[in-house]
């Protein structure tokens, strides 16, 4: 369910007028003026994103700056303050993953210039700049403002999208873990000295999946999801985008299915991955699921839907079937779902719905190549074997292949009506809502206290201002 | 955030074992290695929408919040199971990743700034004293707030077998059958039972066996008829006019049980009963203990739609329906034919049970031995004063189950006592009042609920502003400074006879600030308390006085790796430091408590709540929410208009949920009649005058009374201009708010003023001659010239000084004060609109389009409120 945000603008018209009032030219102290006071009020009606609170803070060192006789290096201190604060609240929220990113990569993929990141590095830990860099700081740090939160606030339709500079690839991350740990299972003595490669690589795919998450927030036309607008949910979001890509990566050709055909050996007795595979990539696959919880379930899901793309596209020619792949893709999507524990009290459970997936895909009036139906049956029945309620649901939806057509008669009708009665009386009725009227009637009215009724007085929106009714 | 420590100790754990596994690989070929050992890190994670597959199933999830929980949920799993790497791990000798597992805290959970706290007990390795990371200088470093983490002292570690026994106990060991020892009676039947007059509720007599429990889920209604029970640290028993108390247990707060004390009737007169049952209950064998259960109607379900977080929340979570045993279950619960109450036989995941650790019991008997004592000697009439009363004193960090313990000692106390004043110095988590107030109240009836089921107006209180005092450490305590002295002076000989004592529940704020305001709480407590209220003693008594005013201080314990370094250390566990923030030295009066302790103060050590207990409730209902519930319970309570004599504290009987807040009739206020000044706490005050009006539409505000004279007497510390403002007319509003040109906050001094309660203003209109203002509070608090005379013999100073000089119309709350609180979003949405279960936002265009409200995400950068990590590790750290 979404909830809304509290802000302390009625309508964008008056943010337009304080971000105009904030932007005046150099010369209109007043107007100014009136913009801090305005912030401040705000302040105090509820809290401000983050980019209004450091227009805030830089613009009231900026009128400082102009109208009073304040001596330098107080400005410098106010000015110092003003910036470190605005780079620390835009940079710690973007802050994902365990380890921390150095501040100028975030600040890079933001957009911010770097030498504001140098500019806060020497204002908290080397000496205090100089009033004239500060100055030009501030300026720049409004301009930069301007563009990235007040228009794109103001104006949502027109704010173009930033390049964003591009995600740095994967695949040579993967590369390297691929051969790392080719070494170290083919001889086990070697795994204490590759330990620090191994640790290592673990942390540049950790680097590279918060990395993903900040840039998720660029492509945010990608995030379709409703979620409400929290700080967690989309960071939520973001991580899940991140996590997908990763997960696209990993099922390409080279990743989890062996690049030769030739290694896409199976085990003949179950319906397992082939054994090499699962040796490389246990491990990767253990740690990032330590860290995202959620990270195989997404990547299941991706592997079933590209399971799905492949085996539904009509033959195209520049992607020759691949049947190996498919089957390989089954068994690893077969492997994965087994290592998703459901705890006692299971609240989603990933085996259903890629059995329900599954079964909707396959049933009637689906346009399958044969081999495809034929993988995916035997990932069916191989996620079914051993949960007995599973197996029943597929005898059951699978046994009604034979649809006969019927022609609707009149009887057809009664009984659907039938059934959308039996269907709403099963709908829970609200209770009843003892509604206490208020029984403060005759209230004192000489202390000026006066209880309004419902005839004078409409509900309307908390805090919009309407005139005094008198009685 | 929480992933990431489970992420750093799994790490580590894979790291532990990561050297161990490519032994493995080259050992046994065989992939069940291979599996067993990734199965137990790998939990179940929840399947996310995949646009093609099917229709996520909304069922659960309602907002972002529980996601989180859930997955917050799954990390503490993932916690618990690799135990074996990290006992080995340790055993290496390598230093624990102390700086990570510290710097524990996840600032982004809630919209509001103040942070989550992460169970201190929840790090459940034994942080060995190794040496901490030292002070780095690019570590954020923010002020703390009252829910702060623990950073050294972990909680006592919980063995889990013992988490284990505790879900086969059985919640519920009396077995329903109707007609043997369970009896419907009707509204007639019920009349003759209680003596009372007629009411329309069905009601339900039991009759429990000598060690039975019952364990009930809901809202019920609770009179013992026959022998005594114990429910929530309470001992109830029998009287000649039966008494009959409320119940709420819901699902979102440990659920009491009733539990049998002893059967043998306290009351002379046997009960009444009609003559159809009276047969079968004097065949009852053995002396049952009878207990007449009535449904309570109170409106409190409807507050599950107000805030959604608790819909449902007084019925069994829709998972335990499915999961519970149908045959067996499902009859027992209609056995009682009460539509409010569940029984609970076992506990799960979303129900867990009122456990009472045996430290705290022996904690409790010691205070009933005590009052024993002195309750013997009140028999004769003519000492009456013989015994002060005590302090009874509640601290430590948070987590460990403060408010808990507060509630059972204020139940086990009113056994002996008629009525007891409880102070609550908390502003984040008020027992009594809505956040934001400290508060000193009257109570007289057991606490069977949590804090949002029981709001009150208090006796005296003190408007904060915010959740936590860090803003205005001097205000807060002045305030505590006033609520002691009052109880000393006013409230503690004001039941005549028996004295009543006074229970002080604080913050648990363990790091920095709060340890000073601590030991500032204690030394009032201790002047102003305790040895006033000793030294009144001997002196009004005619009986020389060996008996003394007594503070018990209830000190949580520490994990077993700090007491053996609590003697070094100061009482909190860190080194006496040697200056606070108020500037004095360090040594309080209070501080060399744990060697030479000064008569009059008795330190019980408690050990905190059991974790698991406390684990899965904190999950889905944080205390942030419970501080949501309790505002959102505060203005949508009814309370009665006009004190009865009878009860001493104003409890609010019912709820009016029917309606949200913006489509209530609110108030109309005529400022300039009724309002005397507006305040604004703390940052606020840069707010100059003509943005007032804006600033306090929509506000949430204090309703304060002052002592006439003493507005006065701040104008005079004002200087020139805005002397010359109020001299020279209102300048452009007529709202009384004067900023003054140093824009430090001038507040009502709390020694001559007391918050009666909350409002919101819900406008103002344009020009600030009137105000919308929506208050649960009765007229006649709000207007009326003194504190609530409940039945006490107040001094008579008391009401007479606030009622000379008023005049006319000038009595009463005139004064507003705004902090930095704000309406929860749901005070603000109409709740009626807002969707069933599972619908998405997309009501249409006229939500959208709502001034003050935001329904899209921001856009741009930097359009979300400020978030800090604290758990952050660097390069070299952790692994």
């Amino acid at each position: 369910m979404k909830l809304p945000r509290r802000v302390p603008w009625a309508s964008v018209g008056e943010l337009d007028e304080v971000c105009a009032a904030i932007y005046a030219d150099e010369s209109h102290l007043e107007s100014k003026i009136f913009a801090v006071n305005k912030l401040v009020a705000w302040k105090a009606i509820t809290s401000l994103p983050h980019a209004i609170e450091s227009t805030l803070s830089l613009l009231s060192v900026i009128v400082q700056d102009d109208c009073s006789n304040a001596s330098s290096l107080v400005l410098r201190h106010s000015y110092s303050a003003a910036v470190i604060r605005m780079v620390n609240g835009l940079v710690d929220p973007l802050q994902f993953g365990i380890y921390a990113r150095s501040i100028a990569a975030i600040a890079v993929q933001l957009g911010l210039p770097a030498w504001l990141v140098e500019l806060r590095h020497a204002a908290t830990h080397e000496d205090l700049p100089s009033l004239e860099v500060l100055r030009e700081a501030a300026r720049q740090s409004m301009t930069w403002l301007l563009h990235n939160y007040w228009l794109p606030t103001l104006d949502p339709s027109t704010a173009s999208q930033p390049e964003a500079p591009p995600l740095r690839p994967l695949e040579p991350i993967l590369k390297e873990y691929r051969s790392l740990l080719k070494l170290t299972t083919r001889d086990a003595s070697l795994s204490k000295q590759y330990k620090h490669a191994m640790t290592d690589v673990f942390k540049n795919i950790e680097k590279w999946i918060a990395e993903a998450t900040v840039a998720a927030n660029v492509v945010n036309g990608g995030l379709g999801w409703d979620q409400p607008d929290g700080a967690e949910s989309s960071r939520n979001a973001r991580e899940q985008w991140a996590l997908e890509v990763f997960s696209d990566v990993l099922i390409e050709k080279g990743g989890l299915v062996p690049l030769s055909k030739k290694k896409r050996v199976f085990p003949p007795e179950s319906f397992c991955p082939p054994e090499n595979s699962v040796r490389i990539w246990t491990p990767l696959l253990t740690n990032v699921q330590a860290l995202h919880p959620e990270f195989l379930s997404i990547l299941v899901n991706r592997a079933l839907s590209r399971l799905l793309a492949t085996s539904t596209t009509p033959l195209k020619n520049d992607a020759p079937p691949d049947p190996s792949y498919d089957s390989t893709l089954a068994r690893w999507i077969l492997w994965l779902v087994d290592r998703c524990d459901p705890d006692q009290s299971s609240d989603e459970n990933t085996r259903a719905d890629i059995v329900a997936s599954l079964l909707t895909v396959l049933g009637p009036g689906s346009k399958h190549l044969a081999h495809a139906k034929k993988n995916l049956n035997e990932l069916l029945s191989a996620l079914c074997t051993g949960y007995p309620s599973l197996s029943s649901a597929c005898t059951v939806l699978q046994s009604s292949q034979q649809i006969s057509s019927l022609d609707w008669t009149a009887k057809d009708l009664s009984v659907m009506e039938d059934r959308l009665s039996v269907l709403v009386s099963l709908t829970t009725e609200n209770e009843d809502q003892t509604s206490n009227v208020f029984n403060e009637t005759g209230a004192v009215s000489s202390a000026g206290w006066n209880l309004l009724d419902s005839s004078c007085w409409k509900p309307c929106p908390i805090g919009v201002a309407c005139a005094p009714i008198f009685k | 955030m929480l992933s990431a420590i489970a992420a750093r100790k799994a790490a580590t754990a894979a790291a532990a074992s990561g050297g161990v596994k490519p032994d493995s690989y080259s050992a046994s070929a065989s992939t069940s290695t291979v599996s067993t050992s990734i199965s137990t890190p790998i939990t179940k994670s929840k399947p996310r929408p995949t646009p093609s597959k099917r229709k996520h199933s909304t069922n659960a999830a309602l907002d972002g919040s529980i996601t989180a929980k859930k997955r917050r949920r799954r990390e503490r799993d993932v916690l618990e199971k690799p135990r074996a790497p990290r006992s080995r791990y340790f055993e290496q000798g390598r230093p624990a990743a102390t700086e990570g597992e510290d710097g524990v805290g996840k600032g982004e959970d809630d919209e509001e700034e103040e942070e989550e706290d992460w169970d201190g007990s929840n790090s459940d390795v034994k942080v060995q004293t190794t040496a901490t990371r030292g002070y780095s200088p690019s570590r954020p470093i923010s002020p703390d707030d009252s829910s702060d983490e623990e950073q050294v002292q972990n909680g006592s570690i919980q063995p889990e077998p013992q988490s284990q026994t505790q879900s086969q106990v059985l919640l519920t060991t009396f077995v329903p059958i109707p007609g043997q020892n369970t009896f419907y009676l009707s509204p007639d039947e019920l009349s003759l039972v209680l003596s009372a007059e007629k009411s329309t509720v069905p009601a339900t007599l039991i009759a429990l066996g000598p060690s039975e429990n019952l364990t009930l889920l809901g809202t019920y209604r609770l009179t013992v008829i026959r022998g005594s029970i114990e429910i929530g640290g309470a001992i109830l028993r029998s009287r000649v006019h039966p008494e009959t108390h409320n119940v709420f247990a819901p699902r979102s707060s440990p659920v009491p049980s009733i539990r049998v004390v002893s059967s043998a009737p306290s009351s002379r007169s046997p009960a009444l009963f009609p003559l159809r049952i009276q047969h079968e209950i004097d065949a009852l064998v053995g002396d049952p203990v009878l207990v007449l259960l009535q449904e309570l109607r109170s409106g409190v379900e409807a507050l599950g739609k107000v805030c959604r977080t608790f819909d449902g929340v007084f019925e069994l979570h829709p998972r335990d329906v499915l999961n519970r045993n149908r045959e067996l279950e499902e009859e027992a619960e209609d056995v009682l034919r009460l539509r409010s109450v569940r029984i609970i036989t076992h506990q799960s995941k979303y129900v867990s049970p009122l456990v009472i650790p045996p430290s705290w019991e022996k904690a409790l008997d010691e205070v009933s031995t005590q009052n024993l004592e002195c309750h013997d000697d009140d028999d004769d009439s003519e000492t009456e004063r013989k015994h002060p009363p005590n302090i009874y004193l509640i601290k430590g960090p948070k987590k460990v189950g403060k408010s808990s313990f507060a509630r059972t000692l204020v139940n086990r106390l009113l056994s002996q006592h008629n009525t007891l004043a409880y102070l609550d110095l908390d502003p984040g988590q008020s027992e009594f009042t809505p956040a934001g107030l400290i508060a000193l109240t009257l109570v007289s009836d057991p606490v069977l609920g949590p804090p949002w089921t029981h709001p009150s107006v208090p006796l005296r209180a003190h408007f904060i502003g915010a959740f936590s005092p860090k803003g205005c450490p001097g205000l807060y305590v002045e305030g505590v400074r006033d609520l002691v002295r009052f109880w000393g002076e006013e409230v503690c000989w004001g039941g005549g006879k028996s004295a009543i004592p006074l229970v002080v529940n604080t913050m648990g704020w363990a790091k920095g600030l709060g340890v000073d305001l601590m030991k500032r709480i204690q030394d009032v407590l201790v002047v102003d308390g305790v040895e006033k209220v000793s030294y009144e003693t001997c002196f009004g008594s005619r009986i020389g006085s060996e008996s003394q005013a007594v503070m018990c201080v209830y000190e949580f314990g520490q994990s077993e790796n700090e007491m053996g370094n609590v003697r070094q250390r100061g009482m909190d566990g860190l080194p006496l430091e040697r200056s606070s923030f108020f500037g004095e030295g360090a040594t309080s009066r209070v501080d060399h408590l744990q060697h030479h302790p000064p008569p009059g103060i008795q330190i019980h050590n408690l050990e905190p709540v059991p974790v698991a207990a406390s684990n899965t409730l904190s999950l889905l209902f944080s205390a942030a929410d419970q501080r949501t519930m309790n505002i959102m319970s505060y203005f949508h309570a009814v309370f009665p208009s006009s004190s009865p004599s009878s009860s001493s504290y104003t409890a609010a009987p019912h709820w009016d949920a029917s309606l949200p807040l913006l489509a209530r009739p609110p108030y109309q206020v005529d400022v300039g009649r009724a309002l005397d000044r507006v305040f604004l706490l703390g940052a606020g005050g840069e707010v100059i005058k003509t943005e007032i009006e804006n600033v306090l539409g929509g506000a949430v505000v204090a309703l304060v009374r002052c002592e006439p004279g003493t507005l006065d007497a701040i104008d005079d510390n004002d200087d020139d201009s805005t002397q010359g403002q109020k001299q020279l007319g209102e300048v452009g509003t007529k709202i009384p708010y004067f900023p003054t040109s140093t824009s430090a906050s001038s507040y009502p001094s709390p020694s001559t003023s007391s918050a009666v309660g909350l409002a919101l203003v819900r406008s103002v209109a344009p020009g600030g001659s009137h105000l919308h203002v929506l208050t649960p509070l009765p007229l006649s608090a709000i207007l009326s010239s003194s504190s609530i005379s409940s039945g006490l013999n107040l001094s008579k100073s008391l009401d007479m000084g606030m009622g000379m000089g008023t005049g006319t119309g000038a009595a009463g709350a005139r004064v507003l004060v705004k902090g930095e609180m704000e309406i929860p979003i749901w005070g603000m949405v109409d709740f009626r609109r807002l969707g069933g279960r599972g619908a998405n936002g997309g009501e249409g265009d006229e939500q959208r389009d709502v001034p003050f409200l935001q329904w899209e995400k921001g856009v741009g950068v930097g359009a979300e409120r400020r978030r800090v990590r604290r758990n952050l590790m660097r390069k070299g750290q952790g692994v």
